[in-house]
């Protein structure tokens, strides 16, 4: 087994895009250096003012695309700029872009990114106070999780399509009564907001009830959120985001956003999950089903996927090279025995091209048992 | 201590009472999912048929049977396309880009596959009985090429639409390689499409009869079991080719295989008309017929005599007893009762009315004061008679249709080798074998053999069972698609066990729906199809003795009632279809959740409402099927030029899918029997238009949202301008 090239000092460039700007902002960051770009469907979230015209035809969600990539410290910054300056991301409604750093990466010889193994350890740099929220749910229940959030001043909730599991693979064939199909809700969010909107969401989703799913939150270390979240209509001469801006800018900060219904009682009476460590495997999409029962073996709790293109792949071929992301969370002693044992799996498998990430994850939140 | 998820290493360990509660629950939801679907058609089939029309439901016990089979069907077969068939399609798509077929590169392999699952998609599903019932009371002195088509040459029919559907599909993968939009191919195929129909509209009227077979062909071939695969698969090959700019995303290709069949049995009519080798009907002596000359001299001889059989027969038919003559007769039971009763009392006894016809219409004026010039008169029609009749009808008690046989709809005697040669046994057209009908049968040299005049059908025949149809629906394109992918590709799909419980759910949820749909929804729409002619004409309610009166005195009043019967029907059905249902969930799905399944939905059903209404209207009123059919297509052109690419995919697949097995039954008794009234050659017509309707529809709403859309690139200092 080869060695894995092992960094300390890598951060998790993470690009919400409307479809629209997605091929230029991608080209731009890889002159710029970022490496393996993978890309992932996703819907953007939208508030609709009921009624029955709207629930027989509910209009489309906007088309979105979520872009991922492992970038080294060194460069994050020029990436960043790059991605805000092509993708005119600091305009209302243009899209997003935040990094988390990693806790550390591992790759594989052949994983293409072009990060130096190295070991010096950073200080955390966690300046802007934002936070991710990732929420996992059943499909179809990610609209109403989505509306909590929005309605708690959660810019954009970015919705992509995955698969998860975990008690359900361990059932031989009654699993067919639950698809393993899951919707993955995303949102950044001001950290004073976080508390609110976390609850919220799970409370909207049930999160705490059995085989409702599991939601966390990754500290996210600089970001610029803009995404779009309402329909307008073209009658009026601003949209509300611009008029939400706008207002900011007035008042000078979004103090006042928060001030609207401090009265209700947010707190969610459960227990948090607390300083768990999340694992992400980045893997080619034919071998996913492997690792993902390597994970589950190797005594992971749950396991869920999202499947994305790699937009910058080498292939020879005009093909899409497709991606799978599988994800657990661990507590934080089981990090390094599982890492351990999904890799040697990997590499009885004879898988030449995968890469670890780990992402330090605060609290998370499913249903406990008991 | 943190909490802990609990994770146990083990495969889970479940009691017996555990695991069927799972089951249940499960069971439940998805049953409740299919009633939801399914609650409105019915609620409103059976309001109509009670209260509007006010008769009451023939064999309601059978059908309320049908109907709760229907639905378990229907539950059933979801859960297959869900766990088997989509998975099958779409881990064969994303393989077959990527790896060589025995050494055949990939596009060629492809291409090659394509048209190998296109062509058998058609003979495993055959719509052709469809079309055939659509086409039962065509009249070979009539329309003698429509005829052959129909009978002697419906083998070749199918073989047409087969090969038609098989460059659809080739074509369709095709394109996604090559990164190609759909519009060129709308563009091309629908003005083709419009000069052949314009062409054959003006040049003959045999050929003319034709068009309605032709456009409906289109919206029938493909079936509930063949959309879904083909979705799948083209979502697959999409995942891997279509990378950058192109917003190829899988659909397309139902489109394709809709308007290729079109054009393959115009040019089949074409060619037979060409090669004169068609029914020659010797004694008609309509106008066109006159002038048509001698034609039909390659047509096989005893091939020609079969069809002078059939013209025989249709004209001893229409010479027999007429439906008012029988509607208005009394058993004889019945007259010595009245008569007994009137030499009685003087009147008619309750429940009996005198009902007058006029022949004549010359009136005989009687002066009641003769000595007067102007004096009143009693006036009296000559020719008019008076007949006794039973006021209302009888319909039958039974709540359950005696002859229907469950095994045999189930099996058909597990004939299972389908024979597309089926010959006309069923003369009187009510869809069933009757005893005497067969005049002849096939001998084992292959010949027809004339020389029976009763007893039951000797040859192979189309007509599956329920089991039957679902296997070779289902089994036959599976095993290929399967093989391919284990033995040709070498991938095996990551839940073996999975897949099959999908098939098998998917063999077992069709074979019910079939099952249902026999004893449950045919019934039901023929009692009600046949019996909301009432609303402008004095009928025979369906199964019973006696008759109706038309519900409104105007004419034009009682067709639009059916009108909008065929409007609010079409829509029902149509949330039902599901097929359709597939195609919501896979656009759902590509999109991640930004169309939702309901979105299409109800913009589909808006628009099969429209067609359906508008085909209704051409038979009720016999209108000509190209003024219906021209303008929308046209207008089409327009819309999906100005539409987003990804509408123009929905939109146009989705009018393949809409005429499925619920909608079909229902709106196809309604069309022959409005027909029937009304002087209609043929029952076509009406499916074509329901095809083009959600076209429009779905492309119209596609160009309403996109207007709402945010502009994303507006400026943070417009809006503080704006504040």
């Amino acid at each position: 087994m080869s060695e894995l090239k092992i960094s300390k000092n890598v951060s998790l460039l993470t690009l919400i895009l409307p479809k629209e700007t997605v091929g230029e902002v991608s080209t731009a960051i890889s002159k710029e250096g970022a490496k393996g770009i993978i890309q992932i469907s996703a819907r953007g979230s939208v508030l609709n003012e009921g009624g029955f015209l709207q629930k027989m035809f509910p209009p489309p969600a906007p088309e979105q695309q979520l872009l991922q990539a492992l970038v080294p410290d060194s460069k994050i910054e020029e990436i960043t700029d790059k991605a805000i300056e092509v993708g005119k991301l600091d305009k209302v409604g243009s899209g997003a872009v935040f990094t988390i750093s990693c806790n550390d990466a591992h790759f594989s010889e052949k994983f293409p990114a072009n990060i130096e193994g190295s070991n010096v350890t950073r200080d955390n740099n966690s300046t802007d106070n934002l936070e991710a929220i990732c929420c996992i749910c059943e499909i179809g229940v990610a609209d109403d999780i989505a509306k909590a959030a929005l309605q708690n001043g959660a810019p954009g909730p970015t919705v992509t399509f995955g698969e998860g599991g975990g008690v359900r693979d361990k059932i031989p064939l009654l699993r067919i009564t639950k698809g393993p199909e899951k919707e993955f809700v995303w949102c950044v969010v001001d950290k004073s907001d976080s508390d609110a909107i976390f609850a919220d969401m799970a409370r909207a989703g049930k999160i705490t009830e059995p085989g409702r799913g599991f939601m966390y939150s990754i500290p996210v270390s600089s970001g610029l959120i803009n995404v779009s979240s309402t329909v307008s209509s073209s009658a009026h001469g601003a949209n509300m985001e611009q008029i939400i801006a706008a207002l900011d800018d007035l008042k000078e900060g979004k103090d006042w956003r928060t001030s609207i219904d401090s009265s209700k009682g947010k707190s969610l009476k459960t227990t948090y999950l607390e300083n768990l460590v999340g694992i992400y495997c980045i893997v080619p999409r034919d071998n996913y089903s492997e690792v993902y029962d390597a994970i589950l073996d190797s005594g992971a709790p749950g396991v869920s996927t999202n499947f994305g293109v790699m937009i910058d792949s080498d292939s020879d071929q005009q093909q899409n090279e497709e991606w799978a992301l599988v994800y657990t969370s661990v507590g934080q002693n089981s990090v390094n025995d599982l890492r351990s044992a999904v890799e040697n799996k990997i590499s009885t498998l004879g898988i030449d091209r995968f890469a670890f990430y780990t992402l330090p994850i605060p609290r998370a939140l499913t249903y406990l048992g008991g | 201590m943190a909490p802990e998820q609990s994770s146990d290493q083990s495969k889970l360990q479940l009691s017996l009472q555990q695991k069927v509660s799972i089951l249940l629950s499960f069971a439940k939801d998805k049953v409740v999912e299919q009633i939801q679907c399914v609650w409105f058609i019915i609620m409103y089939l059976v309001v109509f048929q009670i209260l509007v029309l006010g008769l009451p439901i023939v064999y309601s016990l059978m059908i309320a049977v049908g109907i709760l089979i229907v639905i378990v069907g229907l539950a059933f077969f979801m859960e297959g396309l869900r766990l088997g068939l989509m998975p099958l399609g779409e881990t064969l798509g994303s393989t077959l880009p990527r790896k060589k077929i025995l050494g055949i590169p990939c596009l060629p392999a492809s291409l090659a596959f394509g048209f190998v699952l296109g062509a058998f998609a058609t003979f495993a599903e055959p719509a052709i009985g469809v079309l055939r019932a659509a086409g039962s009371g065509v009249d070979p002195t009539a329309a003698p090429l429509l005829w052959t088509i129909l009978n002697t040459g419906a083998a070749m029919l199918v073989n047409c639409v087969g090969v038609g559907v098989g460059i659809a599909v080739l074509l369709g993968v095709l394109r996604f390689y090559k990164g190609w939009s759909l519009k060129p191919f709308i563009y091309a195929g629908v003005i083709i499409l419009s000069c052949i129909t314009l062409y054959m509209q003006f040049s003959d009227d045999r050929l003319r009869h034709v068009l309605g077979l032709a456009w409906d062909c289109g919206a029938v071939t493909t079936g509930p079991v063949t959309v879904p695969l083909v979705l799948a698969l083209g979502i697959g090959v999409c995942r891997i080719v279509s990378t950058g700019g192109s917003s190829n995303t899988g659909f397309g290709v139902v489109t394709l295989a809709s308007l290729f069949p079109i054009l393959a049995v115009m040019s089949y009519a074409n060619y037979l008309f060409e090669t004169d080798n068609y029914y020659m009907a010797k004694h008609s002596t309509e106008e066109w017929h006159v002038k048509a000359g001698v034609y039909g001299k390659n047509y096989p001889k005893d091939l020609q005599k079969y069809g002078d059989i059939v013209a025989a027969e249709r004209l001893a038919a229409s010479a027999g007893i007429g439906e008012t003559e029988l509607a208005w007769s009394l058993s004889s039971s019945e007259r010595k009762e009245v008569g007994d009763y009137l030499k009685a009392n003087q009147k008619l006894p309750e429940g009996y009315a005198l009902k007058t016809r006029i022949s004549e219409g010359v009136i005989v004026p009687n002066e009641i004061d003769k000595n007067s010039t102007d004096s009143r008169e009693n006036v009296e029609v000559r020719g008019a008679k008076t007949y006794l009749v039973r006021e209302g009808f009888k319909a039958p008690d039974s709540v359950w249709n005696e002859e229907a046989d469950i095994k045999e709809a189930f099996t058909n005697k597990f004939d299972f080798f389908p024979n597309t040669f089926k010959p006309e046994e069923d003369k009187n057209g009510n869809g069933v074998l009757d005893k005497g009908e067969d005049f002849y049968s096939i001998n084992s040299e292959g010949k027809i053999d004339y020389s029976k005049t009763n007893g039951e059908l000797d040859g192979p025949d189309q007509d599956r069972g329920a089991l039957e149809g679902a296997v070779w629906a289902i089994v036959p394109l599976c095993s290929i698609l399967l093989l391919v992918l284990m033995g040709g590709l070498r991938q095996k799909p990551k839940y073996l066990d999975e897949l099959f419980i999908g098939i098998s759910c998917a063999v077992i949820g069709m074979c019910l729906f079939n099952l249902g749909i026999a004893l449950g929804l045919t019934p039901l729409g023929e009692q009600l199809g046949g019996n909301v002619v009432s609303s402008f004409t004095s009928i025979q309610p369906w199964q019973s003795e006696g008759f109706v009166d038309p519900l409104f005195k105007s004419s034009t009043a009682g067709k639009c009632l059916a009108i909008l019967f065929g409007f609010i029907l079409g829509y029902g059905a149509t949330l039902a279809e599901p097929a359709l249902n597939a195609l919501g969930s896979t656009v759902e799905k590509i999109t991640v959740g930004a169309f939702k399944k309901n979105l299409l939905m109800q913009a589909v059903a808006t628009g099969v409402a429209l067609g359906i209404a508008t085909g209704v209207a051409k038979i009720a009123f016999n209108l000509e099927l190209w003024y219906l059919l021209i303008p929308p297509y046209a207008f089409l052109l327009i819309l999906t030029f100005f539409s987003s690419e990804d509408f123009v995919n929905f939109g146009w697949d989705s009018a393949g899918v809409t005429t499925g097995p619920i909608t079909v039954p229902l709106v196809l008794a309604m069309g022959l029997g409005i027909g029937a009234k009304t002087g209609a050659i043929d029952g076509f017509g009406v499916l074509s238009l329901a095809s083009v309707g959600p076209i429009i529809t779905v492309l119209t709403v596609g160009l309403l949202v996109k207007k709402k859309k945010p502009a994303p690139s507006e400026n943070i200092d417009n809006a503080m301008e704006a504040v």
